[in-house]
């Protein structure tokens, strides 16, 4: 308890070491405070997204991965007596600025969620949501977005010819993909995943990986997992969070062979967590 | 076994506690028998309403048949009378005598010949229903007097000694029969049977056709009576009476005038006069039938001059119902009509009134031969020349009993409806009389009687018509329940028209755009609100509502449209604010706001209410509502208004809508909204002249709401039934919906968010198509209540069993009927058993639409458990 207490209050800085792409920053988070209520849920977090990088975050139960995710695309919004302070900019504008239109910043960013969460409608309509919503009707493009998404999400081949039924006739793995194909439909810059493989058999988890694999140069990724084989599969940069802090940022090979810090260590060999 | 005690392994492996089991058992059965129970219960009240319904629909039954040879009577029957209790039939036959006998026994009882004074009966008429009799002489002369039967209960001590018993309780000292009653007191039965002095109407020319009826009062008797003699020559007589009641001398004074001739060679087989001898009828025996008006006595006309028995037919049959409205035709042929009298356009007659075939009933398959009405209801008796003996009702044009001939080859002379339908006595040709008792309890009820058209008497067509009772006997009650289940589907539907859109737009409000402790608060202020004793509602709908929406009924129509537009202005405003402000008044401030946009426009409607109806309404809303003044246009617009916005909205996004989205992206956020509302204004002004345009050419083309959906108002009509229902309506609605939409799964919500959709999209686009089954479910639930409400629509909906569409004027629902008519209704009569009905229909409805509601919350169920 005492070394928690010390901890939280002698807040050591993030140790720090990402790998840059080579487009620059696309997201930039600054001595991001948050809290739920009184509790406090991310302490002075303070890193860059990079263009083009898929960046994991890991760490314990609890420690604020979803949270910060979810503060990205503001998802957050929705929670009562929820206190922020800090900034979070998305190529130089301010997330939490008033003006920001939360609207147009979600279509900026894709967002794939732990468990499968199709629409329960047809696997067109599910896939063209984010156009529909735009208020395109050209039967020609959204005809084209549903045959680039599903390529992209590697649903094409099992999908086109039943576009028509319903997207929960899909299997949980096919749903995650179709989920996918929904988060890229809009043409997003960045793509949030939040465990998107957490509820899915080995299988249709490889198949996810070699998908965010083959969408990294397009997209920015941002995914939060709990499976250290696969952070160190898919991604570039890892960042390591414990409590509400981020403790190590750093390129992924180095976080997971040979981490600055003793507590990464523990968290990523599994003797803790 | 060996192992020590105690040991969680052994723990877990002991049998479960017999107390649990018993428990378990106990629970498992209660509630078997519960569920049982339950639907028992449901099923006994089916069952329960089915058998009160059922006899409705069985027609009659014949209970006994005696039979007895008449000797005593010779001559040709003239007229049987019988009495209530179906005791003693007094029988007059053309040689003026009168023969008695007991109807259970055939014993005969002493009577009084009539004293005829030599004369040769050459005519006769009779009125059923209180016993007078008029006699036609060929000496011209005719004589009125009385036939039936005198009853008089007495104490059973002043019964005579030494009576002969007749069996079943009778017994007669061979003047008149004495019937025990309990309570120590007897009914004496004994023959009534007088004559008055003759009076001379057509000199030396005998009476071949007469007819006659009594009016009048005590002290000024009057009795009108026509006659035929035998030269055709029609006489209308009207003699008045003038009884002084101190010395009971009697003065007659007797006024003839002469009918137009009828063309030569008719012979007359019947005469028959109304009530008030204001219609005279007057029949060929080739069927040719002469309506003369006799309204003006001094000068009678030939009306109408109809072939009511077409070909070779002769016409056999030509009298009146009982109440005198109906007059059945029977010819040679068979055929058995009714005909009324009806003021028709265009009719071939003086007086504009025409003799219309209502109904054709089944035929005969011999010639018509007997005739006898009913003296409390439209049944009646015909016979036949092969001797059969149907029992008929003429509204529900059943033939419900067919009495088949007792012996071969036989001919009634006369045939008798006792006074209570419960009973036929005939005096065949053969020497004999036939007694039938008979049990027909509802003549009046079929399918087609109470679910279809019918062609009452009076009335200039056919139609669907509740009403059960009257102040007169001769009442032709019309039990259809289409009016009533109208009124149900009226009132439910406008109900609904209020209602749904409501309790929608709340439950979508609270559940999507209202933070938790806003929707804590609101949700059971709502629920609250079902918790109103519907009598309340009533109460307060017939009392205070509907007055105020009469004195205000344009600010009301202009509530209708000021409100939403109140509230959308006061959206659009919101958006202008500053974003700073818009932000620290967020919460209860804007809530506030909401209703004080509701309030002014409310006020406004009302203090523009007297302006709106000069504008729209020709300055006179009901005038207008009739139809005098104003027109359809203003009021069309409005109702069109809505639908023309959503048409001229969807214009515009579809032309404009992605431009003006990035151009309202690229404003500062108070600029957007400016932008934003000032498309808002221009879509309206574009959606008002659209609407007023679409009026002016629907009103054009003559598709005005007035006289379909807008009609003459009165106080107590279905929108303030709407409105009160509504108020019961709402909460079930906003609640078993707000539930319904709450129950789609969060993580729906947040991928349509995530997608960059805004709330309302969400809410419209995905919440609401997820949780349709549910909000359908709600609907349907809140319509069943509304189906079912009763102290509302008895309240306020002034119960006239009327079908028009017309909000303005009032209805009487199912359920409303049931308890207004209730208290009114005899236990097993005709009446109980038609609320009967109206109970097991509503039960039907009700049952339909719950069980379409939880069939479609079943689907529901199990698509949501696969999200
Ligand atoms: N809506 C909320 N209201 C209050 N507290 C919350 C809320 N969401 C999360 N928290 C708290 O914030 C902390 C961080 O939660 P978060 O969901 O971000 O953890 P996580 O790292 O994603 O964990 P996991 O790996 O289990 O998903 C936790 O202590 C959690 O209890
Ligand atoms: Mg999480």
């Amino acid at each position: 308890m005492a070394a928690i207490a010390e901890m939280q209050s002698s807040a050591p800085a993030t140790e720090y070491h990402a790998k840059h792409g080579d487009q620059g920053p696309v997201i930039e988070v600054r001595d991001f405070n948050l809290w739920y209520g009184a509790a406090q849920a991310l302490h002075d977090i303070t890193m860059t997204i990079e263009r083009g990088l898929v960046t994991a975050l890991i760490g314990p139960s609890g420690c604020g991965k979803s949270t910060l995710l979810r503060c990205l695309n503001r998802m957050n919004d929705l929670v009562d007596g929820l206190t922020i302070r800090g900034t979070m900019l998305l190529e130089g504008q301010d997330i939490y600025d008033a003006r920001t239109d939360v609207i147009a910043l979600r279509k900026r960013m894709g967002m794939v969620f732990q468990k499968p969460n199709p629409f329960p409608m047809s696997i067109y309509e599910n896939v063209i949501y984010p156009l529909r919503v735009d208020g395109i009707r050209d039967r020609r493009i959204l005809d084209e977005t549903v045959e680039r998404a599903l390529r992209g999400a590697a649903l094409w081949e099992e999908a086109k010819d039943r576009l028509n039924e319903s997207a929960l006739g899909l299997s949980g793995g096919q749903q995650q993909r179709l989920c996918i194909a929904r988060a890229i439909a809009g043409d997003p810059e960045v793509l949030l995943m939040d465990e998107p493989c957490s509820a899915l058999d080995p299988i249709a988890t490889l198949k996810i990986e070699e998908l965010i694999d083959k969408l990294s140069g397009q997209y920015t990724i941002i995914i939060v997992t709990h499976n250290m084989q696969q952070a160190a599969r898919v991604s570039d940069n890892t960042a390591f969070m414990y409590l509400g802090r981020l403790i190590e940022y750093g390129e992924t090979e180095q976080v997971f062979t040979t981490p600055r810090l003793q507590r990464t260590l523990d968290y990523v060999t599994g003797r803790f967590g | 076994m060996s192992e020590p005690a105690g040991r969680p392994t052994r723990r877990r492996r002991a049998p479960t506690r017999r107390s649990v089991l018993v428990m378990d058992r106990l629970a498992d059965w209660t509630i078997r028998i519960g569920g049982i129970g339950v639907i028992l219960a449901v099923f006994g009240i089916m069952a329960f309403l089915a058998e009160v319904v059922v006899p409705l629909f069985t027609g009659g039954e014949v209970l006994s048949r005696i039979e007895h040879a008449k000797d005593a009577i010779r001559g040709r029957v003239l007229v049987d009378k019988l009495d209530e209790y179906r005791t003693l039939s007094v029988a007059l036959t053309d040689d003026g005598k009168v023969t008695a006998f007991h109807a259970a026994s055939g014993r005969a009882i002493e009577a009084r010949d009539l004293d005829l004074g030599g004369g040769t009966i050459t005519s006769f008429a009779h009125l059923p229903v209180n016993g007078l009799i008029a006699l036609g002489f060929a000496d011209g002369s005719v004589r009125f007097g009385r036939l039936g039967v005198e009853v008089k209960v007495i104490a059973s001590t002043d019964v005579p000694a030494g009576l002969a018993d007749l069996g079943g309780g009778d017994s007669t000292d061979g003047r008149a029969v004495y019937t025990r009653l309990p309570g120590e007191q007897v009914r004496r039965l004994a023959v009534l049977a007088q004559l008055d002095p003759p009076q001379s109407i057509a000199a030396g020319k005998a009476i071949v056709g007469l007819d006659y009826r009594a009016g009048g009062t005590v002290e000024r008797p009057s009795r009108a009576f026509v006659t035929v003699d035998s030269d055709g020559v029609i006489r209308l007589s009207n003699a008045t009476s003038r009884v002084n009641l101190l010395t009971r001398q009697v003065q007659t004074q007797v006024a003839t005038t002469t009918l137009p001739d009828l063309p030569p060679g008719t012979k007359v087989s019947r005469v028959l006069m109304t009530e008030k001898a204001d219609q005279i009828y007057v029949a060929g025996e080739d069927g040719q039938v002469f309506r003369f008006d006799t309204r003006d006595f001094a000068k009678p006309m030939l009306a109408e001059q109809l072939d009511l028995a077409p070909g070779d037919q002769k016409l056999t049959l030509l009298d009146f119902l009982n109440g005198e409205q109906s007059i059945v035709v029977g010819t040679s042929a068979g055929a058995v009509d009714i005909y009324f009298r009806l003021q028709r356009e265009g009719a071939r007659s003086s007086d504009g009134y025409t003799m219309v075939r209502a109904r054709s009933l089944e035929p005969h398959g011999a010639p018509v031969t007997g005739f006898a009405p009913s003296i409390r209801t439209k049944s009646f008796l015909t016979a036949d020349a092969a001797g059969n003996i149907w029992f008929r009702h003429a509204t529900s044009e059943q033939t419900i009993l067919k009495l088949d001939p007792p012996a071969p080859g036989l001919r009634y002379e006369a045939v008798v409806l006792a006074p209570r339908d419960d009973g036929i006595l005939a005096i065949g040709d053969n020497g004999r009389y036939y007694n039938w008792r008979i049990s027909v309890p509802h003549p009046e009820t079929t399918l087609h009687s109470i679910f279809g058209k019918v062609w009452y008497e009076g009335y200039a067509e056919p139609s669907y018509t509740w009403q059960s009772s009257s102040g007169t006997d001769t009442f032709e009650p019309k039990f259809s329940l289409v009016p009533l289940i109208f009124g149900t589907i009226k009132a439910t539907l406008y109900c609904m028209l209020f209602a749904v859109p409501i309790a929608l737009a709340a439950a979508i409000f609270t559940s999507e755009f209202v933070n938790r402790q806003v929707r804590a608060v609101v949700k059971p202020t709502m629920e609250m609100m079902a918790s109103l004793p519907s009598v309340v509602l009533g109460f307060i709908a017939a009392l205070i509502l509907a007055p105020i929406v009469e004195n205000w009924i344009a600010s009301v129509i202009l509530a209708f449209a000021a409100i939403p537009l109140g509230l959308f202005l006061g959206a659009y405003l919101w958006q202008m604010l500053p974003e700073r402000l818009a932000l620290r008044f967020g919460g209860l401030p804007k809530f506030a706001l909401m209703f004080l946009a509701v309030g002014l426009a409310g006020y406004l409607a009302w203090w523009l209410g007297g302006a709106f109806e000069r504008l729209a309404f020709g300055g006179d809303f009901k005038a207008w509502a009739n139809g005098t003044v104003g027109s359809d246009a203003p009021f069309l617009a409005l109702l069109l208004l809505p639908l023309s916005f959503i048409a001229v909205s969807i214009g515009f996004s579809r032309a404009f809508g992605l431009a003006w989205r990035d151009l309202l992206r690229a404003l500062a956020p108070m600029q957007a909204g400016m932008a934003d509302f000032a498309r808002w204004a221009l879509l309206l002004v574009l959606a008002v002249l659209l609407a007023l345009a679409l009026a002016w050419i629907m009103t054009g083309a003559g598709l005005g709401p007035r006289g379909t959906l807008v009609d003459t108002y009165v106080q107590r009509n279905t929108l303030v039934v709407g409105f009160a229902m509504g108020f019961a309506v709402i909460p079930i609605i906003y609640t078993i919906s707000e539930d319904a939409l709450n129950a789609v799964p969060e993580h729906l919500r947040a991928a349509s968010l995530a997608c960059g959709a805004t709330p309302w999209q969400t809410a419209v686009s995905i919440i609401l198509p997820t949780a349709m089954s549910g909000v359908f479910a709600a609907i349907m639930i809140g319509m069943g209540r509304a189906v079912g409400e009763t102290m509302i629509v008895v309240m306020a909906a002034g119960n006239t069993p009327v079908m028009e569409w017309n909000i303005f004027s009032g209805l009487r629902a199912l359920s409303a009927n049931i308890a207004v008519e209730l208290p009114e209704a005899v236990k097993d009569d005709t009446l109980y058993r038609m609320l009967f009905l109206a109970a097991l229909t509503l039960f039907a409805m009700t049952f339909v639409i719950n069980t379409l509601a939880e069939l479609i919350r079943q689907r529901f169920r199990k698509r949501a458990m696969q999200l």
